[in-house]
């Protein structure tokens, strides 16, 4: 199944409608290709979570 | 504290957060994050309730930026680069290798373009949706997502690719 990098996006964003979400997980099992490609922008969301996480952790100075 | 001033005060890490994103330095951070705030008490009225207070303060945050960088030019300052020390890793951090994480990522994030490093916070550290997003840079969700998707290839690029991850 050839998708495109967009799809894959939002596929892991959860901004693809319930049908094609179903269909790409699906398509996960059999497509290592796919698995990779998703598995990668999962990996920069956890990265990216990280990001500027000391800020969340001060308390704020009264505003 | 009525209701309107809990949920912006609960709302006040996240702000922070992205107020670095915008302006790295913490002392600028902090002044973008108050004028947020003042901002936002003074057009409470046009809050709509029911709809979310964080994309409303993300708007009001990156318009206050817009207009701060716009008064540094006129004044003949220079934005700041990220500098080093900004983008230090975190010393608060729980261990040297999540703070070096966090600083790798942090720089990578400092080295995109500002339209894309702004949908890539929205999006992928705030979590708000594509429309939410849209809305608070006031952009068409195409624009949105067409600056994500280049957001994104060039962080891949710096994180992973390069990177000896499994």
């Amino acid at each position: 199944m050839t998708v495109p990098d967009e799809e894959v996006f939002a596929f892991v964003d959860g901004e693809l409608p319930a049908e094609d979400m179903a269909r790409i997980e699906a398509a996960l099992a059999t497509d290592p290709q796919l698995a990779l490609r998703v598995e990668t922008q999962r990996a920069l969301r956890r990265l990216l979570s990280g990001a500027h996480a000391g800020v969340m952790r001060e308390t704020p100075p009264e505003p | 504290l009525d209701s309107f001033q809990t949920e912006m005060l609960a709302l006040l890490p996240r702000l922070r957060r992205m107020a670095r994103v915008l302006a790295w330095e913490p002392a600028d951070a902090d002044d973008l994050t108050q004028l947020t705030v003042e901002r936002a008490l003074l057009r409470r009225d046009q809050w709509r309730p029911g709809t979310r207070l964080d994309s409303w303060m993300f708007r009001i945050m990156r318009n206050a930026w817009i207009d701060e960088a716009r008064a540094r030019q006129r004044h003949g300052r220079v934005l700041a680069p990220p500098e080093a020390g900004a983008l230090a890793a975190d010393p608060s951090a729980p261990s040297l290798e999540a703070r070096l994480e966090a600083s790798a990522v942090e720089r990578a994030l400092a080295a995109l373009p500002e339209d894309q490093r702004i949908a890539v916070a929205l999006v992928l550290i705030e979590g708000l949706s594509y429309q939410e997003a849209a809305d608070s840079l006031e952009v068409p969700i195409g624009t949105l997502t067409s600056r994500l998707a280049r957001g994104r290839a060039t962080l891949q690029t710096a994180l992973i690719d390069q990177g000896a991850q499994p």
